[in-house]
């Protein structure tokens, strides 16, 4: 399918949007009085109707009921008698919406969505809606900048029709029939006689990845790169995400990351589940009411689409040794027993933080329970869980009976060459804070009791979290939002990062490690005991780590006794480095496989 | 594929040997031909109850009038569309009963028990309408101290299960202490009696379970569970002060079902996970209260056993037990194996399900047999199941491997293991491990898989553990073996050393049998 063939069609619900159709010279079509028309305005305007569309609306978690039949002559009608080769632009509220999905997952039909009101919330469908949409289509900008303030993945924006019509020129297909048919193509099987003379085929599984706004995809992205490549080529990583991306483009991070060894396997939620017929199989009702009902309990994001994995590497040659599941989400880590049935393969999950057991997650009694007891499913199916901290795998289900590795983020140490140090006014003791407030982490106690004749604290990021009043405190300095290169350059410039900590004291923030790469010292305030969860243990035995209540009377106890160390020269810790955590996991895939070693 | 044993050119045997291998031949051709049609009627359960769950109307429609259900009648059809169990109950209640517990009463009705309790969602109290009294149907009833209670238990017509109970009981007759042994299972359609030497099997319905209890209980008897469901424990513990009662658990019962993951392919799963789940609660519940009890004995068979039970049914076991199966040493005498034994190699194992992981064994062999002197092996294949065929083709086309189909009684196994000297016992789960220590009982040495808890009954002294679902480690540790044979002599002592004392009759049923006599 070539892009430059698309025929594009307004599928919305405004008038405003037929007008600038028309305008445009782009086809519309309407649902009116039960049938849909679709107007061409190509010289001679031109009507195709269609009979009733079915009254009873298309839900994906009701394709085993209602009306598919009639739905799927819709999608016939659409996809062979409307244009050639449409590319729908449809409303993200649409009442079609979870029908283009299945038409996407069935027929490839393309499409993109239109946004002429903000999108509410972005949960599991709209993950799937989002995902497989060639372009987005906003009326208005700021539609498009809470848009991107909600929505992590990569996409292709268009604030108008012309816009539209232009980028269409340059945007990708999203065609997953075509791209796995490629991939079954351009691989060819391998011989399993000599499989231990050949490198350790390591399958790393994340639904986000890549140029995808999380902090989690750092983790991900660096072993992409570096696996390999700190493991001299004995292991060979391979990738399976959810949201496409292009590996060649200039703004994704991973750069020269082999585009065979990447496997975009989209998301189509319930949609995934059906044949080539457009059918449930016959335990897809079943499967459907299982995510149901866990979804009143937990986030069931990638629920199906480890299905959707499954299906894909069903039709591959591909062997994996050791396949790498990485959470959040973590509805995915089922893809374990698949993996291990196929493959044989080792099972790492990676759950960064706790699931069930995460103290942040505001669960009622029932759900957390219902969280355990699907966490403890994912775990019988594999050989190693592991975390970001000691406390975090301490809350892993049974992590006295499965094996578990401590793999901690580090900071990332290929960009500190990069870094321009800033000078900040050496008068004052500066205290830095990069990143996220929050209400059970508060900054207040601090800002009420830095002196302004000595102190100044340097704040890196959004307000929010911030006493209203205290946002003109003159110890206060605000940075705003900056580049990662520019934050680490105000770090590296300060005397002491400081790092607020919750009660239950179990995370370890990426920030740690970004003041750990400047070489600063470092103040903990916690809510809880000094001296006690992840980060007393992570930072047990390193020079220039300071801990105190956060309250007014600790800090100002602190502030006492505080003069900043500016004689010892500021290098960054190797044992805090992603090299050195990825090294550890590379020993453990070594483990695993009982290959590679030494 | 090789037969087992050739005559010479007359058709006679050349020895008396070879006269009990040409009947074992003949009994293994019989069983094989069992084997075939238990394995049809396993696939065909299996998918029954896949159709069943997925469309139970549509599947209760067809099944109407199949020759091999239940009996018909108009009776019977009712029961079958409305989901009512009439037959049992229709003298005291209506008691609906599920799908699934329909088909079991289904497979029941064919003279054969469920193979898989993990099916079998929940058991149904009811009443028989035809219920003799207990004291005629048990004479002399007085004369039993204990009552166990189990599932299945070997004998008229029954196929697999319950031998380890049997085993056990005969044992205890041995001792002086004859068991009256209670076989609660819809395939009884009425209570009935058989005596024997160790003792006599009571087998009954389930409906009866309640006042057959109150029998037993009146005359004082101390009570045996062997895997109870959560209905019969439930009930006893209802109706059985704790101090008399003594539970053993086997594994599928007071384990989550997800542990075994690997027997299950997605559609499978999915589409039985409502129902599985609900079992587990249902379990769950019941051992829980069960293991809480301080009074109760609760006895496992390893201590991985003891401890998974308390993590999946969520629940600290008092008064809990180790007590390894037995294993007669007596039957499977030790035959020192030396080097020369190295190349015959055995593998006798069900082919029902992947946590049996033959299929490790076979892609072991496929591995091996690029190696120069493969050919120098023997490899032996005895087993049944659903599996049997498509795994053992991957290697019926070597030389040097023989097959058997069919499942082999203890004399069979005994024989075999005479004629062999390496046994392969993979792995995926396993809660102890009987085959595996018959053989090592036999002297046999055996490659295995460190799971689950099997490194309790083997370590690197006595066998070979090999990193679990790795076939090219699996072929490894075959072929060192047979490069280093003198190590033979020394495993296969260590071997049955081993056995003998942690599975031998002081290990096991003295120790039983003490607890029984000793006061809660």
């Amino acid at each position: 399918m070539s892009h430059s063939s698309f025929t594009p069609i307004i599928f919305a619900q405004d008038v405003s949007a037929a007008d600038e159709a028309a305008r445009t010279g782009i086809a519309h079509a309407s649902v009116r009085r039960g049938k849909i028309s679709v107007y061409i305005p190509d010289g001679n305007e031109m009507r195709i109707e269609h009979s009733p569309y079915p009254q009873i609306p298309f839900r994906l978690n009701d394709m085993g009921r209602g009306d598919p039949y009639a739905w799927k002559l819709v999608l016939m009608w659409m996809l062979d008698e409307l244009v050639p080769n449409p590319l729908i632009i449809i409303d993200h509220d649409h009442p079609f919406r979870e029908l283009i999905i299945f038409a996407n997952a069935w027929n490839s039909l393309s499409y993109g969505l239109r946004f002429a009101v903000p999108m509410p919330t972005i949960r599991v469908t709209e993950y799937a809606l989002l995902g497989n949409s060639v372009i987005n289509l906003f009326t208005k900008s700021e539609i498009e900048g809470h848009f991107r303030k909600k929505y992590i993945g990569p996409y292709y924006a268009a604030l108008s029709l012309d816009e539209l019509t232009a980028k269409l020129d340059v945007c990708p297909v999203k065609n997953s029939k075509t791209r796995l048919a490629k991939v079954v193509r351009e691989i060819a099987p391998r011989d399993q006689s000599v499989a231990d003379e050949k490198p350790i085929k390591l399958l790393v599984l994340s639904y986000f990845s890549g140029p995808c706004r999380a902090v989690a995809v750092q983790r991900i992205n660096y072993w992409l790169e570096e696996i390999s490549k700190i493991s001299d080529g004995k292991i060979e990583v391979h990738l399976a995400t959810a949201i496409d991306w292009d590996s060649e483009a200039d703004n994704v991070p991973i750069k020269g990351f082999p585009t065979e060894n990447l496997h975009f396997v989209p998301d189509h939620n319930v949609a995934s589940l059906t044949t080539d017929f457009g059918e449930l199989p016959v335990w897809g009702p079943r499967f459907i009411v299982s995510e149901l009902r866990n979804a009143t309990s937990f986030n069931t994001l990638s629920y199906y689409w480890r299905y959707a994995l499954e299906e894909y590497f069903e039709e591959s040659d591909l062997k994996f040794d050791v396949v790498l599941i990485s959470g959040n989400p973590f509805a995915c880590f089922d893809f374990a027993a698949f993996a291990k049935q196929r493959w044989r393969s080792r099972i790492i999950l990676d759950y960064r933080d706790p699931f069930a057991n995460n103290p942040r997650f505001a669960y009622r009694d029932e759900q957390r329970e219902a969280a355990r007891y699907a966490e403890r499913g994912y775990n019988f199916q594999s050989d190693l869980a592991v975390s970001v901290n000691r406390d975090s795998t301490d809350l892993i289900e049974f992590s006295d009976e499965i094996n578990t590795l401590v793999i901690e983020n580090g900071f990332d140490e290929r960009i500190l060459d990069d870094v321009k140090v800033k000078d900040l006014d050496k008068q004052f003791a500066n205290f830095v804070h990069a990143g996220s407030l929050y209400h059970d982490r508060s900054p207040t106690a601090i800002l009420r009791s830095l002196d302004v004749k000595k102190h100044r604290l340097h704040h890196i990021g959004g307000e929010a979290g911030i006493d209203a009043d205290l946002l003109d405190a003159p110890v206060l300095v605000l940075h705003g939002r900056q580049t990662y290169n520019d934050t680490l350059g105000i770090v590296g410039g300060a005397d002491c990062g400081v790092v607020f900590l919750s009660e239950s004291a179990f995370e370890t923030t990426t920030k740690i490690y970004d003041y750990l790469a400047m070489g600063i010292e470092v103040l903990i305030c916690t809510h809880g005991e000094p001296h006690v969860g992840a980060l007393s243990q992570i930072l047990e035995g390193c020079e220039g780590i300071h801990w105190c209540k956060n309250s007014e009377e600790g800090v100002a106890e602190f502030l006492k006794t505080y003069t900043p160390n500016r004689r010892s020269k500021k290098t960054p810790n190797d044992r805090f480095s992603r090299r050195h955590s990825t090294s550890i996991l590379i020993d453990q895939i070594y483990n695993l496989t009982g290959k590679g070693g030494q | 594929m090789n037969k087992l044993v050739d005559a010479d050119k007359d058709g006679k045997p050349e020895s008396s040997s070879d006269l009990d291998v040409i009947q074992l031949q003949k009994s293994l051709d019989t069983a094989r031909k069992d084997a075939v049609v238990a394995r049809l009627r396993e696939k065909e359960m299996r998918e029954n109850l896949l159709e069943a769950s997925a469309n139970p109307t549509l599947w209760r429609i067809k099944n109407i009038f199949r020759s091999d259900g239940p009996s018909f009648s108009i009776l019977g059809i009712i029961r079958k569309i409305f989901k009512i169990n009439f037959i049992r109950n229709f003298a005291h209640k209506i008691v609906p009963v599920s799908v699934k517990t329909a088909l079991i009463n289904r497979i029941n009705g064919t003279k054969d028990v469920p193979i898989d309790f993990e099916y079998q969602q929940l058991d149904n109290p009811g009443f028989s309408f035809f219920k003799p009294k207990f004291e005629k149907v048990v004479p002399n009833a007085e004369q039993f101290k204990f009552a166990l209670f189990c599932n299945t238990y070997p004998g008229v017509g029954r196929g697999y299960g319950g031998g380890f109970i049997q085993s056990r009981v005969q044992a205890y007759a041995q001792n002086g202490c004859k068991i009256l042994v209670v076989e609660v299972n819809d395939v009884n359609k009425r209570a009935k009696f058989f005596p024997s030497e160790s003792g006599g099997c009571l087998r009954i319905p389930i409906g009866d379970l309640p006042d057959y209890l109150d029998a037993i209980n009146s005359l004082s008897m101390k009570i045996l569970t062997h895997s109870p469901t959560p209905n019969t424990l439930a009930t006893i513990m209802n109706k059985i002060e704790p101090n008399r009662c003594y539970h053993w658990f086997h594994g599928f019962e007071v384990r989550d079902y997800r542990r075994l993951f690997f027997n299950y392919g997605t559609d499978e799963m999915e589409q039985l996970r409502a129902v599985r789940d609900e079992t587990h609660r249902a379990r769950k519940e019941a051992a829980s209260a069960c293991f809480a009890q301080k009074e109760s004995a609760k006895i496992f068979v390893s201590q991985y056993l003891k401890s998974i039970a308390e993590r999946d049914m969520d629940q600290t076991i008092e008064n809990g037990h180790v007590i390894p199966n037995f294993i007669d040493s007596d039957h499977y005498k030790f035959i020192q194996k030396d080097a020369k034994d190295v190349r015959n190699i055995l593998l006798i194992r069900t082919f029902q399900n992947n946590n049996y992981a033959n299929d490790i064994v076979m892609a072991a062999i496929n591995i091996l047999a690029e190696r120069e002197g493969f050919n120098e092996l023997k490899f032996t294949i005895c087993g049944s199941g659903i599996q049997f065929e498509p795994l053992t083709n991957q290697v019926s086309h070597h030389n040097n491997v023989t097959l058997h189909e069919g499942h082999l009684n203890s004399d069979e196994m005994q024989k075999f293991h005479g004629k062999n000297g390496v046994f392969l016992v993979p792995s995926r789960f396993d809660t102890q491990g009987v085959m595996m220590g018959e053989a090592m009982a036999s002297g046999l040495v055996c490659i295995t898989n460190g799971v689950a808890a099997i490194p309790e009954y083997a370590d690197s002294e006595c066998a070979i553990l090999v990193r679990p679902d790795d076939a090219l480690a699996y072929a490894d540790a075959i072929w060192d073996l047979y490069q280093n044979p003198k190590n033979m002599r020394k495993l296969s002592k260590a071997a049955g050393e081993r056995v003998r004392e942690q599975c031998g009759h002081e290990n096991t049923i003295k120790r039983e049998l003490e607890l029984f006599f000793q006061e809660n």
